[in-house]
């Protein structure tokens, strides 16, 4: 058979496309605060995130970070906080695969496809 | 076959944006529909065999690789043979593939190169052409069952995948995000459950492969190459546990440009191939040299007499082979290049469906564009 009797596509593929990029939302952020992490983010000067590290330089002590988080609720700001669990360290090791491609594509912009 | 000018749709970019292609467009159109390709039955009926009989052929010179141990010859390191080899006995699943091919309607199809591990393109062959073509020529026809046979591929693999699930993982890039968003949409509607993540968030707990909720991996489709995995950090874990990749590790023997060669020498002379030596160009009169592990039409020397053009880039340290140079036609002065879809390795039933991509020079890059097609 040659030809496509007929071909849709669920809702995944129109608009899910976005929903595969690099995500490690900053716990202090207004918009995706997290109270336990951000505490423990500026005491240790960074976070977890899915069992990677990211370090960060907080200049301010952590209410400054809740007061932030408080205003923007109170302005109607939306909040989307990922659960406590995303920034849990459970010693498993991240990062071991795609560094060769993110070395390939620094320079040229493109996939690991072909 | 030929190329016929044709006006884009109006608004086509948000048409084409609806049907998935979100990266259409980068310095130049990718997705051109000002143009289109034009075939008979015939000429598809020729691809169509062509293709069968390659997929045929590749799976020969790869048992052909492991009996005589070619290894090292193809710059595959010592820590994959293992796995090429316990996946080739076990048959895990594997996905697909493409061919890249010159043909000109006029002469047997030539193979220049087989995409088996990580093809891309594959959304704009299975869903967006065919939009086009019930947009704008709903009466004729397409050689594309792609989607459907990839739903239907799903749906048998589903016994080997534990759980009924498939995690979907790439690099975090546009394109190659299209691809796996694609192919997870298919899985969905084969009623697998799955999930998407960048390949940098798969984990190691000591004991086996987890994704980003720290659950065991089952199956996992992964767009990026063998060849990087393996060595990677964690290619020392791989085999150790119970996680199904897809495509499988053998799937490294066929993306190696070192194929070519291992071809040339079980099938002299096929009509479908081009000669092609590890050694050389012995007495080829116009070649390519292309680095074993190459991508994206990088680092390759397209020599001609007097002439020697060179792509940039920065791969063949593990070395390159040397293939006779395609007599590729230029239709309107584009080189079109035939990306012929195996979905699955049924015998006498793998091919599914072509995209052409055309360039101005005879070497495809990743800059070429995606040209959609018909024929009656």
């Amino acid at each position: 058979m040659k030809k496509s009797a007929k071909v849709t596509l669920t809702v995944v593929a129109v608009v899910g496309l976005a929903s595969c990029g690099r995500r490690h939302p900053d716990p202090c952020e207004a918009a995706t605060f997290n109270e336990q992490a951000c505490q423990q983010a500026v005491q240790k000067g960074g976070y977890y995130y899915n069992g990677s590290w990211f370090p960060m330089v907080y200049h301010y002590p952590y209410p400054y970070y809740y007061d932030s988080y408080r205003g923007y609720v109170g302005s109607g700001g939306v909040v989307r906080s990922d659960p406590a669990t995303s920034y849990s360290h459970s010693g498993v090791e991240r990062g071991g695969f795609g560094t060769t491609g993110a070395g390939h594509s620094s320079g040229a912009g493109a996939g690991a496809g072909e | 076959m030929r190329r016929v000018v044709s006006t884009p749709r109006p608004n086509w970019e948000k048409k084409v944006e609806e049907a998935g292609l979100s990266w259409h467009s980068g310095q130049q159109p990718y997705w051109n529909e000002s143009a289109f390709y034009e075939f008979t039955a015939k000429e598809v009926d020729v691809l169509e065999a062509a293709t069968n009989e390659l997929e045929k052929m590749t799976l020969r010179a790869a048992q052909r690789v492991i009996d005589h141990k070619l290894y090292a010859r193809m710059g595959i390191p010592e820590n994959a043979i293992p796995l090429i080899e316990s996946s080739w006995e076990a048959e895990p699943p594997a996905l697909y593939g493409r061919f890249d091919l010159a043909y000109d309607g006029v002469h047997p199809p030539k193979l220049l190169e087989y995409n088996a591990d990580t093809p891309t393109s594959l959304l704009e062959a299975a869903v967006v052409q065919w939009y086009w073509l019930e947009e704008l020529f709903p009466k004729r026809d397409q050689f594309n069952s792609l989607h459907e046979r990839l739903i239907a591929l799903w749906k048998e693999l589903t016994p080997y995948l534990p759980g009924s699930r498939v995690d979907f993982c790439s690099m975090d890039d546009r394109e190659d995000g299209m691809t796996v968003t694609y192919l997870q949409d298919t899985a969905q509607q084969a009623g697998l459950k799955t999930s998407i993540f960048p390949i940098d968030e798969v984990g190691w707990n000591g004991e086996a492969f987890v994704g980003p909720d720290d659950a065991p991996l089952g199956a996992i489709f992964k767009l990026y190459p063998w060849e990087w995995m393996v060595r990677e950090a964690f290619g020392q874990h791989i085999g150790k546990d119970g996680t199904v990749w897809i495509e499988p590790p053998w799937k490294m023997l066929l993306s190696n440009k070192g194929i070519l060669p291992v071809l040339w020498e079980l099938y002299p002379r096929h009509p479908y191939l081009l000669e092609a030596s590890f050694l050389g160009p012995g007495l080829m009169m116009s070649w390519v040299k292309k680095p074993l592990l190459g991508r994206e039409g990088a680092n390759i020397t397209l020599h001609q007499p007097g002439k020697d053009v060179e792509t940039p880039g920065d791969y063949g340290a593990e070395g390159f082979i040397y293939q006779d140079c395609a007599p590729l036609q230029s239709f309107d002065g584009k080189y079109p290049v035939i990306g012929s879809w195996i979905i699955g390795h049924e015998e006498g039933n793998a091919a599914g469906g072509m995209g052409i991509r055309e360039a101005d020079t005879p070497i495809t890059t990743n800059i070429s564009q995606f040209v959609p097609h018909l024929f009656d």
